[in-house]
């Protein structure tokens, strides 16, 4: 399975953040977004889940040869501050988004066994979501996709609220599920994005490219526009 | 100091202008004139520089003859005490209040915040210059109303002129003493705090108004000598205020974001979301078995129980009192039944104001956003056509259940009411009143969802973006408001709000199936 870019252009007033951005991110691995700051990565990862509506281009799933739309079931976006609806416990969330998949679900776990994967202690399991950390609330945001299992995750700066030890159960857990997902990563964390993906891909002035997995300097200099 | 000045002076200016763009780039169709690069047009931004500062003349000008118009000629005007002793008395005591009331320096203003906070421009240098800037604009602006009003009151020249020196002096003298208050007790008193400026206030209008409306004259000299005696009090605090070095600590504490109100539309956000998050009761465990969105809408009704159940509960058992009270007055006295009953015919578009203060729909679907679909529609499960338009259905359901309690009481209370005091020879007359207040139950409770829904207005910061949410919201009040005017006969009423309950309902049902779910979205 493919998840295929054609020329996706966004431009907010005169600035065009997306000029021409065309890309083919595989199932199977982890992709690393990096660029700089006002790129326009949050921007690309908006379209792609259709909260932005594009200025021109495309975007599909290629699937055994056959290409077709996306759907809402096909993309999980998980956003760098966390959402969650406050007025729900943990427990009654995580119900209620097994309750709406059901049908949907090919392997269906207890509620609580979801938590324990996601190491979420059994007595904040039924407090309100509005008194959970930053880190939990980002726990909860996962959570819900790994659930819903979409084929493509959207993962934007998803590891900065988590302490260093949730960070590493994330990274397992994100290579553990690479193989059936397509993983598209955005971090400005250069060693996170080095080592947790396998492949880099730039977001330098409106333009989407692949660039190999160097050290630092090298992929400083590239999204400096110094590239060689 | 001059450059400190021209420093403050451009900054604000440059606020003003862009805020004026910024305006003019939310307006349909006039925004597609105005492209975002309009910020760096300097030859615009001129022509808005020089309109703005226009308008900030003019409107300093008219503003104080406004003021001095309305509060002083004109009282004097009405009572026909047209002496200099009147107007010297009023002119007198507001001014005292006014140097508690406008006193710049303690006004936390966004301008101040952005030259000392965000620019980090030294506090005593800014005040040096703004304050005597300040000064200078408000002695003058008021010059030209003081002499045109004073002359018609036949005040003399000489003692008009001394007044805006003594309105400085006094300014200068409640700065000081604010001043000297924060630097003993580290307390700083806000010139937007009510408490204290309310009290203040009062002493002043009271100290000035009361006199003149008592006859009591004081001679002209007394406030002559007066006014001259603030003057020679406020050398001191000038030298004071000019030499005080607690400026930059001062602002620090009176412009912190978290602690002024110096964006009141923000702070009102940010507590109007905290109020509604605190809403939220957890004290007992959903024990229903209702599944999916059925199950998540109960949950949410249950958890904004304080919001939603309880205030409809209290409505419902006040109306029964208001009504079993009402019947009792009928039925006891012969002189009331014949006036209600007169009236209670005619009475019944008042009841559609009652509907629409009564009715929860509006809190309800912004306890909906603040604590649910604000972080909901984030999903895009969520967003699906299907999802919208089942949880719109049970929203709907839930809305008009509960609207329709303390309805039924009214509509059948009405209805009672209006038997008692003889009434209608037709038994049509009562189903028709019970079914126009039922409609008008159903119909506010689908009007505010629908908007609700088609206009959406806030943006993923909880920020109001859509105008035309806001002002559809005051059309709603600004017409049920107008139908307390309004006498028309029962039957005639009655059937025409059935009418167009139905049909708005069904126009509305049908726009929310064609665009909700394209337009429910995080503006």
């Amino acid at each position: 399975m493919k998840l295929i870019l054609k020329n996706i252009q966004k431009s907010f007033d005169d600035k065009e953040v997306l000029k021409d951005v065309s890309f083919s991110f595989e199932q199977g691995k982890i992709y690393g977004l990096l660029g700089r700051n006002g790129a326009g990565k949050t921007t690309l990862f908006n379209c792609i889940n259709e909260d932005l509506k594009m200025d021109g281009g495309s975007f599909g799933i290629e699937e055994n040869g056959v290409n077709r739309d996306v759907t809402a079931e096909d993309i999980g976006y998980v956003l760098s501050a966390p959402v969650v609806p406050e007025f729900l416990t943990g427990r009654e969330f995580l119900k209620f988004f097994i309750n709406i998949n059901e049908d949907k679900l090919k392997e269906q776990k207890s509620v609580d066994e979801y938590f324990d994967m996601m190491r979420i202690e059994p007595e904040d399991r039924d407090r309100l979501l509005k008194d959970y950390s930053h880190g939990m609330k980002s726990k909860m945001q996962i959570l819900i996709y790994f659930i819903a299992n979409p084929a493509i995750l959207l993962l934007d700066e998803p590891l900065t609220s988590f302490d260093v030890v949730v960070a590493d159960e994330m990274k397992q857990l994100l290579r553990t599920i690479k193989s059936e997902h397509i993983l598209i990563f955005s971090t400005h964390i250069m060693e996170l994005a080095l080592d947790l993906c396998d492949e880099i891909v730039i977001l330098n002035q409106g333009i989407l490219k692949k660039v190999e997995k160097k050290e630092n300097n090298y992929i400083i200099d590239l999204l400096r526009g110094e590239e060689q | 100091m001059i450059r400190t000045l021209w420093t403050s002076i451009k900054l604000s200016q440059t606020y003003g202008i862009n805020t004026v763009i910024y305006w003019l780039r939310q307006l349909p169709l006039i925004k597609y004139l105005f492209p975002a690069k309009i910020y760096g047009d300097s030859g615009l931004k001129m022509v808005i520089r020089i309109y703005i500062n226009l308008y900030r003349i003019i409107k300093a000008l008219l503003g104080k003859a406004f003021y001095t118009g309305v509060m002083i000629y004109l009282p004097l005007f009405l009572l026909n005490r047209q002496d200099p002793g009147a107007f010297l008395n009023i002119i007198f005591w507001l001014s005292l209040a006014g140097a508690a009331g406008n006193t710049y320096l303690f006004n936390p203003t966004k301008e101040k915040y952005y030259m000392l906070i965000l620019m980090r421009m030294d506090g005593r240098r800014f005040v040096r210059s703004n304050y005597l800037w300040f000064l200078i604009q408000n002695s003058l602006s008021f010059l030209p109303a003081i002499l045109i009003f004073g002359l018609l009151l036949a005040v003399p020249l000489p003692v008009l002129l001394i007044i805006p020196l003594f309105i400085a002096a006094v300014k200068v003298l409640g700065a000081f003493c604010l001043v000297k208050y924060y630097e003993r007790t580290g307390r700083i008193i806000s010139e937007n705090n009510w408490k204290i400026l309310l009290p203040v206030v009062g002493i002043g209008l009271l100290a000035g108004y009361i006199p003149v409306l008592m006859n009591i004259a004081v001679p002209v000299i007394c406030y002559i000598i007066a006014m001259l005696l603030a003057g020679v009090l406020a050398v001191y605090p000038v030298v004071y205020l000019w030499q005080c070095r607690a400026y930059g600590r001062l602002y620090k504490e009176m412009l912190d974001p978290n602690v002024i109100m110096f964006s009141a539309q923000a702070t009102t956000r940010i507590t109007q979301q905290k109020a509604l998050l605190n809403n939220i009761d957890d004290s007992e465990a959903y024990t229903g078995d209702k599944r999916g969105y059925e199950y998540f809408n109960a949950i949410f009704v249950e958890r904004h129980r304080k919001l939603l159940t309880r205030p409809v509960k209290y409505q419902s058992v006040i109306c029964l009192l208001i009504i079993v009270v009402i019947s009792g007055i009928c039925l006891w006295n012969r002189g009331a039944l014949e006036a209600i009953g007169q009236k209670g015919m005619m009475m019944l578009p008042y009841m559609v104001f009652v509907m629409y203060l009564l009715n929860r729909s509006n809190t309800m679907t912004q306890a909906m956003f603040m604590n649910c679909d604000h972080s909901m529609l984030a999903y895009r499960f969520y967003r699906q056509k299907q999802t919208i338009l089942g949880l719109f259905k049970i929203r709907l359901r839930t809305l008009v259940k509960l609207n329709l309690i303390p309805a039924v009481i009214i509509g059948c209370g009405f209805a009672f009411v209006v038997f008692i005091t003889g009434g209608s020879e037709h038994p049509s007359a009562y189903v028709l009143i019970i079914l126009s207040i039922l409609s008008l139950s159903v119909f506010f409770s689908v009007h505010h969802l629908t908007l609700y829904y088609l206009l959406q207005p806030y943006n993923v910061n909880i920020e109001a973006k859509s105008k035309a949410y806001s002002i559809a919201n005051w059309l709603t009040y600004f017409v049920c408001y107008m139908f307390i005017q309004l006498k028309a006969p029962l039957f005639l009423f009655s059937i025409l709000s059935i009418v167009f309950s139905v049909a708005y309902i069904c126009a509305a049902l049908m726009l929310v199936y064609r665009y909700a779910p394209k337009w429910f979205r995080l503006k």
